[in-house]
């Protein structure tokens, strides 16, 4: 015999029974929704005001410079730094000397050093091997480094197999070797200006002003906090056993709970959105509103789906349910700080960066406003962190763990 | 042989790896009380959750011939919204909707002698009145049936006696009663019979 046959004269309309679930559920969101939306505004209002812009360099963008160092006395090296502009975090480029690379290294007005040996270009043109050194001033840097030490060593790979094809082929062309160095030297100087100046290393970054995207970013980090808001009411109560009983009885299911708890969701997810794209279209900066939309709710559902998933997990009486669940925010709390927050999001591995929801926000940020840019400011991310502390213990959020 | 039989369970099974309990049938009618008595584990919330039908059985068949109504150990309320809310709710969970809802809403409330806190947030009532909701919102939707489940583990003397006062009024309705509980004197006014688990032994109270 099935569960519930017998009982199933008496069970009216699912629909029906939706509705009152949905309305049962909105009043009990607001109920807490409205204080702690009260609490988030005025958070974001003294964040604003404090903003801390020092912090920045150029006003626009997190600084990290790069200094590079070349004991050999070439020209052809000054175009180095421009194909290090494909290294979105990279601000400025100079080309110094060791001393002075040093210097401000140590006075923190770079955060890259890369030094360059002094046969580069003989190693390149004669096929030796020659060593690129890369230095940080900090441990989060170490992901940079890696780029920027990959981007020299592809170019230079380039630029010796190219020089060495074109040697190895004029050999039999030139008898006389005088002839025969003049051309091998004509072609790796034009060689090495057009392949190091090629359009393959130049990024052209669509110019959008700063507070775009920070504005954007606090939307979503507000919409972040309402998900984990909501998901936190969820589990306020959906943890005890009783009340999935109670449903059960009445033949809901989980879905009609995650249904409704995904619309209010939502809803709230647009109602903190929204008023941002009119500050925004009012400041005159151009943001497409189906995108923005569209972004919000994707972040929000996704996130949404994650925490509803654990806390199903926790109320179908799994014994690591509520550890899981915290190690969950646990981790988001560190993508919050590390991964988007105080350090860069190019420190981190592109694995993580994928995982990462303050990523994704970014990338929607960009997406929303219909370019893209190498200057993001982490800064919102620091507003998530008192957010998210007072609405968990605002709900409770240790009660729901025990 | 009785009459208006409102509940009839014929050799229920269920097992968790070993069976729970042995084959439990009886008959339950309109107006009468069972008590489900055994120790911690012995499976009396389980077969409560079977015969409300939230749980399958393994073997054997339930038939029930009325809504049922379920009050279980915890009310599992929405505790920022108010008794009449949750009520409303209920009623809705029921296939009330509208006016009847609140006309539904009203009734069990007077039943329940809510009318004093109805407005009041559930965290903000004592266990007494959380569980005198908890009966009403059981009983709304023409209840034939309300199974209790521990409703008195929580509740002092006078909270007690006005569960039970609430009890013996919609059983001279005709609503029939199946409770679980340690404390078998509490019911033995409530109660006509008895069945003690896992050995499935009826008998009279």
């Amino acid at each position: 015999m099935r569960a519930n046959d017998h009982i199933a004269e008496q069970c009216g309309k699912r629909s029906m029974k939706f509705v009152a679930l949905l309305r049962a559920e909105v009043r009990s969101a607001l109920f807490r929704i409205v204080p702690i939306t009260l609490v988030i505004l005025v958070l974001l209002g003294a964040f604003l005001s404090a903003l801390p812009r020092e912090l920045f360099s150029g006003g626009e963008s997190l600084s990290i410079s790069v200094a590079i160092v070349s004991d050999d006395d070439d020209s052809q090296l000054d175009i180095i730094p421009q194909m290090l502009r494909i290294v979105d975090a990279i601000d400025e480029v100079f080309l110094v000397d060791a001393f002075d690379a040093q210097k401000m290294l140590s006075n923190g007005e770079v955060g890259i050093v890369v030094h360059l040996p002094e046969n580069l270009i003989d190693a390149l043109v004669t096929g030796d091997s020659a060593t690129v050194t890369v230095m940080a001033n900090d441990y989060f840097y170490g992901n940079i480094c890696k780029q920027v030490g990959s981007v020299v060593v592809r170019a230079a790979n380039q630029i010796q197999s190219s020089s060495l094809a074109f040697s190895e082929s004029a050999r039999h062309v030139f008898e006389d070797k005088s002839d025969y160095y003049d051309a091998v030297n004509s072609f790796n100087t034009t060689l090495i200006r057009e392949l190091l100046s090629s359009s393959f290393y130049v990024k052209v970054v669509k110019p959008v002003s700063g507070i775009a995207l920070q504005a954007l970013t606090l939307a979503l980090v507000c919409i972040l906090s309402v998900v984990v808001v909501s998901a936190c009411i969820s589990a306020d109560r959906l943890l005890t056993k009783d009340y999935v009983r109670r449903l059960r009885l009445h033949r809901i299911s989980f879905f009609h709970v995650w249904a409704s708890k995904a619309i209010i969701t939502v809803a709230l997810s647009l109602l903190f959105t929204a008023p941002i794209y009119f500050v925004m279209s009012k400041l005159g900066i151009y943001v497409d509103a189906v995108r923005l939309v569209l972004a919000a709710f994707v972040i929000s559902i996704m996130l949404f789906c994650v925490c509803m998933a654990f806390v199903r997990y926790k109320a179908e009486g799994a014994k690591n349910g509520s550890f899981t669940l915290l190690g969950c925010f646990a981790v988001l709390l560190v993508l919050l700080f590390f991964g988007g927050g105080f350090f860069p999001n190019y420190s981190m591995s592109r694995i993580l960066q994928i995982f990462n929801p303050v990523w994704l926000a970014h990338l929607f940020c960009e997406w929303s406003l219909d370019g893209a840019t190498v200057s993001f400011r982490y800064i919102a991310s620091y507003a998530a962190l008192p957010i998210i502390g007072v609405t968990l213990s605002f709900v409770k959020w240790r009660r729901s763990l025990c | 042989m009785k009459n208006n039989i409102i509940l009839e369970l014929n050799n229920i099974t269920k097992s968790y790896g070993k069976p729970l309990f042995r084959p439990v049938s009886f008959k339950l009618a309109a107006g009468e009380g069972l008590f489900l008595a055994g120790h911690n584990g012995s499976g009396k919330t389980t077969c409560l959750d079977i015969i409300a039908g939230i749980t399958k059985c393994d073997s054997g068949s339930v038939s029930c011939s009325g809504k049922i109504g379920y009050v279980m150990q915890t009310d599992g309320f929405y505790g920022s919204l108010s008794c009449k809310d949750n009520l409303l709710l209920e009623a809705g969970l029921c296939g009330l909707s509208g006016k009847r809802a609140k006309q539904g809403v009203a009734a069990v409330s007077e039943l329940c002698d809510l009318g004093d806190f109805l407005g009041r947030k559930v965290s903000k009532c004592s266990g007494g009145m959380r569980t005198r909701v908890a009966i009403a919102a059981a009983l709304l939707g023409d209840t034939k049936l309300l199974l209790l489940d521990e409703v008195f583990s929580h509740l002092d003397i006078e909270a007690q006696d006005e569960i039970k006062a609430i009890l013996a009024s919609l059983k001279q309705q005709g609503i029939a009663l199946i409770v679980v509980s340690h404390q078998r004197d509490s019911y033995d006014n409530l109660c006509e019979l008895m069945i003690t688990l896992p050995n499935s032994v009826v008998s009279e109270v």
